[in-house]
């Protein structure tokens, strides 16, 4: 028997998990985790079909996981319901997609300032909408051209690492990329790039378990040898790394022989901040920074917390001369990797980022460090801050540049986020 | 004083079957429950529909009665019956001989079987021990003895029977060696009547030689106690027996959500006052560990110990519980025993409770001048829920939640969905765990169905309220509640109940040492105070 | 490399993890505070009674323990009222009433009182309470016990379409985030109130509200408002457990929530740190001294490999030997069977664990 089946018994139907549960906070029709998750799981082992819409409305925050005094796995659960759920034709399609960035991703890198293009174009936009039932105030991420590689070998006493890039660096920011490569070099990592797959946090969270199982099967073998001959992983995206060491979301359980790999895996990936704060630790943190007047608002990512390895950069962030940084500690951001871009979810998504927009306008800092990608996005469509990587913050410190202050990058016509709709008339973008 | 042909006394599966059958050959009834229906043996078994399998080696004749029987509560009772089907495992520890001589004798009293190996079974239940040898199947299926025995008493209601709940036969009248009629007491109001009629059925089981005793007849009755373990979740998709001679723990009925576990067999001098030992629950569970390892480690909801009511002429000295034949005996009093009119059936099984009936009906006929044959084996016992309704119950329900009414009101569920059509908030649901919705709730405390709830305790019986992992700690507040907005109590009366409730279930959890349970009990306390709990009268039984 | 060592760790955020780790925060150390849930806040209202009281008055340090706690929760903005000498008659769920010595302030002033009509309100929809059960017991009870107080029951509506059927966390978190809600609350309990000089609402009034929050709130009303305890999870306690959290977070506590603890590090004799279950690999948390307060039921990490608990609330291996001398267990022994002693226990040995912890890097210093 499988030791999860039986995390289900451990539920004491207290509601905690209700408590945190973003969504539920934001839609009380929604039937809450606990509902979705162990009360409807003994059911569904029964054989009564329990199939609803709203397991498609849970984010995959993990919240109600972590806040459970007796660690019944609610959010598998759901995953599970999620991955069992019908949906209709579009969404079906559309989900399709959303579950496989990295084909997105290989195919718009072909020609990026053509997708770019395209991919801004009001008519798009608005076609996208309606065909793909696209929240049409989103706008997507640009593509870049995935150039990111392995820098040349510097010397062999340095201890080597794993770089497992996820696709939002390898396909739109591999500049990100670089970045976390620089900074693991000047603390006397010398860097591997992993020719790997997405990390399958998209296709659990559209409930496509074919589409994850075969990604993290692929990313197994990708990183099988790397992590048998000793080398450590490190992710910068806190959905790959969530992914990573959870051994892929136990989706490779009954495949033995890749569940073993996976779990070597997960017990040799690092967050990035998190193997910065070990070389702290043992002494080995390159803290050369130049004093940098930064005043920060930091926002931990869900998945960085279902780490469960503390706030490893807050504390990096404040060796920064110079630098204040205040925790927003203002719950799920509502982005949820694709689940904002959906239409349906387009009002829940903004109504769970209130909280946190709220809290970031009564900090107003410079700009705000998070390291999920689509954290930032929410961030920066909700708010009028900037939000980047705090990888680049730390990075520049070393040189004692600040990052550029203000205002995001947009490059949309008629976008409708918070600065976009503040900046004068006939600004340009 | 009210008159009629036969009073039944005992409302379980027998005594239910025995009102459907009368009231099919038109002969007036009137059955007597000293507490709610199935509050016997019926009500604390596994709800095993048996295939025969488990007497087919020793006792070839009730196996054969299970097979006809189990065929044909399948097609009576369809929506009482979730026909899961069986497998009888042969474990390494085992005779192996046994295995083979059951073969042959599964082939010999008709039941239908296949030969699987180790792959194949372990395919079909992959929580099945690795070690496992082999296994047969068989029809087994499970029954909800609840909804059976509800189906029967509503469908003899439809055709003029009568039953009387919390109604204890004080005493039984007779003139001249004959019997007359009944003395009861309700038990909840204290009043006391009488029923006069022809024949008295003495269908009291466990209970049948007290009952037999106010005849002044001995019915010699062995009460044999068997403890049985409810797991939170289905470990099992089938029936898993183990292929053995019968012994303890080698049951695993997958019943609705949950999976029972059992049983044991020690003689007890009374079907009252039943507990269960530390040593007796480890005992089980290291057995049923011996099946699906990795099952000691499983949840406990509740343990709860029943009495095979065994007929045993011979001296009880030399009977041993499983020894002693599983099948029944028609006791007629005025050839046995000189007093005319009062009839007893003892013995039996819950898979043969209609055989049972049948055989206590045909002898009352015959004393009446009747002359009906026996229908139901052919009579459905209740019709299926139409499309039209299913439609209508799942535009106002979630789907599982019109699922899950359907199968336990049946044609019922027109009524409760009528309600919800008027008054939205009554499509809540109130027990999170088994999905009750607070119109289920209210049609089952009012006064519109054939056999409303008494207890909250009687609301779980006919609604599996209260039977999840929380044992009643929040729906039966709500419940109380939902009492209270009905009118059916004052707020003490509530109140008082309440607290009753929860102590009847805390009973059932008090045996279980360690694990989750033992934590959702604090929790409980913690919510309404211990002494709540456990201080309250403590008079009840505690059923599943 | 010191940066990443803490004075104390304490695994656990019931009560008495939240007073250690308050304790030794105060003493100035650094705290770590390990926690997977926050212990009995979701069941109950954040009341102690006073048979908790009785359980723990042995103790000569008692008084200064709950005054610790007090001035604690006044800090965090929750304050309770009472004291140890004293009891009321609190109204509990089933509307019977409780006798509590110290409760927060907004279920305080729910006893019985002569000559005082009150108003039970409930709201329509929430269907987990209802008023007229409860305004018939409490009238019921209030006259068993001779006091001479009214209990009348009311309903109000709110406009808005909250769902069906309305719970009490989602009025909590409306009441948190809405200030619009709070006002139509305050509008729609002015009405039902008007004629009462008290009224009882179902636990409700936020999830993490603040006194000030409150004290707003009450000043609006124009009448003395009181929550009454409700089925989990439990609004009133939670927001203890809240607002203390944040409390110790502002004081520099670092918060490590969600994973257990798998293992207390010890070597000979010494602890030195706990092991985070934390997915893929463990965490590894680095701490002077390590206070367990994971209450009876939640795995302990020491595995149940001790046979008890010494004077200064060491626990023992079963050759009598002193596990390590500087980790401590607050709260009653875990698994040791031991009833529950109550929230004034958990107090009491929360606060003496605080202490220890300080004394203990006090010895390290020298």
């Amino acid at each position: 028997m499988r030791l999860d089946d039986l995390a289900i018994d451990n539920c004491l139907k207290c509601s905690l998990c209700n408590t945190v549960c973003p969504v539920l906070a934001a839609d009380p029709r929604y039937p809450g985790p606990k509902r979705l998750g162990p009360e409807l799981e003994r059911l569904r082992r029964e054989g009564i079909s329990t199939d609803t819409e709203w397991v498609e409305y849970c984010l995959g925050c993990h919240r109600c996981d972590l806040v459970c005094p007796n660690q019944v796995n609610v959010s598998e659960m759901i995953a599970r319901a999620k991955a069992a759920h019908r949906k209709p034709l579009v969404r079906g399609l559309r989900d399709w997609w959303f579950a496989r960035p990295g084909l997105l991703g290989k195919l718009t890198t072909i020609l990026p300032a053509l997708s770019n293009f395209a991919l801004s174009m009001k008519p798009a936009r608005s076609l996208m909408s309606k065909l793909m039932q696209i929240a049409p105030q989103r706008k997507f991420p640009k593509y870049a051209r995935p150039d990111l590689r392995s820098p040349a070998m510097t010397g062999n006493a340095r201890q080597r690492v794993v770089f497992f890039p996820g696709c939002f660096i390898r396909y739109n920011r591999p500049g990100l990329g670089r970045t976390v490569i620089d900074l693991l070099e000047r603390n006397g990592l010398s860097v591997e790039v992993a020719s790997t797959e997405c990390c399958g946090v998209p296709a659990l969270a559209n409930g496509d378990a074919a589409a994850a199982r075969s990604v993290a099967r692929a990313n197994v073998k990708a990183l099988a040898r790397q992590v048998d001959s000793g080398l450590r992983i490190v992710t910068a995206c806190s959905s790959c790394g969530h992914m990573l060491k959870t051994g892929f979301g136990g989706i490779l359980e009954g495949d033995k022989k890749f569940a073993c790999a996976a779990q070597k895996i997960a017990s040799n990936t690092f967050d990035l901040a998190e193997l910065l704060m070990a070389q702290a630790d043992a002494g080995k943190l390159n803290t050369n920074f130049q004093h940098t007047a930064l005043r920060l608002a930091y926002h931990a990512p869900c998945h960085q917390k279902s780490q469960g390895i503390g706030r490893p950069w807050y504390h990096l962030l404040r060796m920064i001369p110079g630098v204040t940084v205040e925790d927003m500690d203002a719950g799920c951001c509502g982005m949820s990797g694709t689940y904002g871009f959906k239409q349906e979810k387009y009002p829940v998504s903004m109504e769970i980022g209130k909280e946190l927009f709220a809290s970031i306008d009564a900090a107003r800092p410079q700009m705000v460090a998070t390291e999920c990608a689509t954290c930032q996005m929410q961030i920066e469509h909700g708010t009028s801050f900037k939000a980047i990587h705090p990888a680049e913050i730390l990075l520049q410190a070393y040189d004692g540049l600040a990052p550029t202050k203000g205002r995001k990058d947009c490059s949309i016509d008629e976008c409708e986020c918070g600065p976009c709709r503040q900046k004068p008339e006939g600004a340009d973008h | 004083m009210e008159a009629t042909q036969v009073v039944i006394i005992g409302g379980g599966a027998t005594g239910a079957g025995i009102l459907w059958d009368l009231s099919l050959r038109g002969i007036s009834a009137i059955l007597l429950e000293q507490g709610d229906i199935a509050n016997g043996a019926t009500g604390r078994c596994h709800g095993l529909l048996h295939s025969g399998g488990r007497y087919a080696v020793k006792d070839p004749d009730t196996a054969r009665e299970c097979v006809a029987e189990n065929r044909i509560i399948k097609a009576v009772a369809p929506h009482c019956v979730d026909e899961v089907g069986g497998i009888f495992v042969k474990c390494a520890q085992d005779d192996p001989a046994f295995f083979e001589q059951w073969w042959r004798a599964a082939g010999e009293v008709g039941i239908r079987s296949h030969r699987l190996s180790r792959e194949e079974a372990r395919e079909l239940e992959p929580n099945l021990a690795a070690d496992i040898l082999g296994a047969f199947t068989c029809p087994d299926a499970h029954v909800d003895v609840f909804r059976l025995v509800l189906a029967n008493l509503e469908a003899a209601v439809a055709r003029g029977g009568r039953f009387l709940t919390y109604s204890e036969v004080t005493s039984i009248l007779s003139a001249d060696g004959r019997v007359r009629g009944v003395r009861y007491r309700n038990t909840r109001s204290g009043e006391e009547d009488e029923i006069s009629c022809e024949v008295v059925i003495n269908a009291a089981g466990g209970w049948a030689q007290g009952i037999a005793a106010m005849a002044g007849v001995d019915v010699p009755v062995l009460c044999d106690k068997g403890t049985l373990l409810v797991l939170n979740h289905r470990l099992n998709r089938r029936v898993i027996n183990r292929c053995r001679k019968s012994s303890d723990a080698d049951i695993l009925v997958p019943a609705g959500p949950v999976c029972i576990l059992g049983t044991s067999s020690i003689r007890v001098p009374s079907p009252e006052g039943l507990a269960a030992s530390r040593e007796e629950v480890d005992h089980l569970l290291r057995l049923g560990d011996e099946l699906i390892p990795g099952l000691v480690n499983a949840r406990i909801l509740r343990i709860f110990c029943g009495v095979r009511p065994l007929y045993a002429p011979m001296p009880v000295e030399v009977a041993r519980g499983r020894e002693i034949s599983r099948g029944f005996a028609l006791l007629d009093h005025g050839t046995r025993d000189g007093v005319s009119g009062f009839i007893s059936i003892v013995g039996g099984k819950l898979t043969t409770y209609r055989l049972m009936a049948a055989a206590a009906c045909d002898c009352v006929a015959a004393k009446l001048g009747v002359d009906v044959e026996c229908t139901t084996d052919k009579t459905p016992l209740r019709p299926a829920v139409d499309r039209t309704t299913h439609h209508r119950a799942i535009h106002v329900l979630p789907h599982p939640v019109a699922e899950m009414m359907e199968r336990r009101l049946g044609p019922e569920t027109d009524q409760v969905i009528q309600a919800i059509e008027t008054r939205p908030d009554l499509a809540e649901v109130v027990c999170e765990c088994e999905l009750v919705t607070r119109g289920e709730l209210e049609y089952v405390l009012g006064g519109a169905t054939p056999a409303p709830a008494c207890t909250i305790a009687d609301v779980g019986r006919r609604t599996r309220l209260g039977f999840g992992p929380c044992q009643g700690t929040f729906c039966g507040y709500k419940a109380m509640l939902a009492g209270f907005q009905t009118h059916r109590w004052t707020a003490s009366e509530a109140a008082t109940e309440f607290s009753a409730y929860l102590h009847e279930r805390a009973k059932g959890q008090a045996f279980i040492h360690q694990g989750k349970q033992v934590e959702q009990l604090d929790l409980n306390y913690d919510l309404y105070g211990a002494d709540r709990m456990l201080c309250a009268d403590s008079g009840k039984q505690d059923g599943i | 490399m010191e940066s990443d060592r803490y004075d104390v760790i304490v695994v656990g955020a019931g009560v008495s993890g939240l007073v250690t780790a308050g304790a030794a925060a105060h003493r100035n150390l650094k705290v770590a505070l390990v926690a997977t849930g926050p212990g009995s806040f979701v069941t109950g209202p954040g009341w102690l009674k006073a048979q908790d009281i009785l359980c723990a008055s042995a103790a000569p340090e008692l008084g200064e323990a709950i005054a610790f706690f007090c001035e604690m929760a006044r800090r965090a903005g929750c304050p309770y009222a009472g004291d140890i000498s004293t009891a009321k008659y609190l109204p509990t769920l089933l509307g019977d009433f409780q006798s509590v010595a110290l409760a927060p302030l907004l279920l305080w002033n729910a006893e019985p009182r002569d000559g005082v009509s009150t108003a039970v309100i409930g709201i329509r929809g929430l269907s987990s309470f209802d008023e007229n059960f409860m305004a018939e017991r409490l009238s019921e009870r209030a006259r068993a016990m001779s006091s001479s107080g009214t209990y009348a029951a009311r309903q109000i509506s709110l406009s808005r379409d909250m769902g069906a059927p309305v719970t009490t966390l989602h009025l909590a978190q409306l009441f948190d985030r809405d200030p619009g809600f709070r006002k139509e609350l305050v509008y729609a309990l002015r009405a039902a109130a008007s004629g009462f000089q008290r009224i009882f609402v179902p636990g409700m009034l936020g999830l993490a509200s603040s006194a000030e929050q409150i004290a707003e709130f009450k000043r609006e009303l124009l009448c003395e408002v009181c929550e009454i305890p409700t089925l989990p999870p439990s609004i009133p306690g939670l927001r203890v457990f809240h607002r203390m959290e944040s409390y110790l977070h502002q004081i520099g506590v670092e918060l490590f929530r969600g994973f257990p603890v798998k293992e207390v590090v010890i070597h000979d004799g010494l602890c030195t740190g706990v092991r985070i279950a934390a997915p893929g690999h463990a965490m590894n948390l680095r701490g002077l001294c390590v206070v367990l307060a994971t209450g009876r039921h939640s795995a302990s990490p020491l595995n149940g490999a001790y046979a008890g608990r010494d004077q200064q609330m060491r626990p023992l291996a079963s050759t009598g030997a002193v596990m390590a001398r500087n980790l401590f267990i607050a709260e009653s022994l875990p698994d040791s069977g031991a009833g529950n002693n109550g929230d004034a226990m958990r107090i009491l040995t929360g606060y003496r664990a605080g202490n220890l912890a300080a004394s203990t890097r006090g010895n390290h210093a020298a």
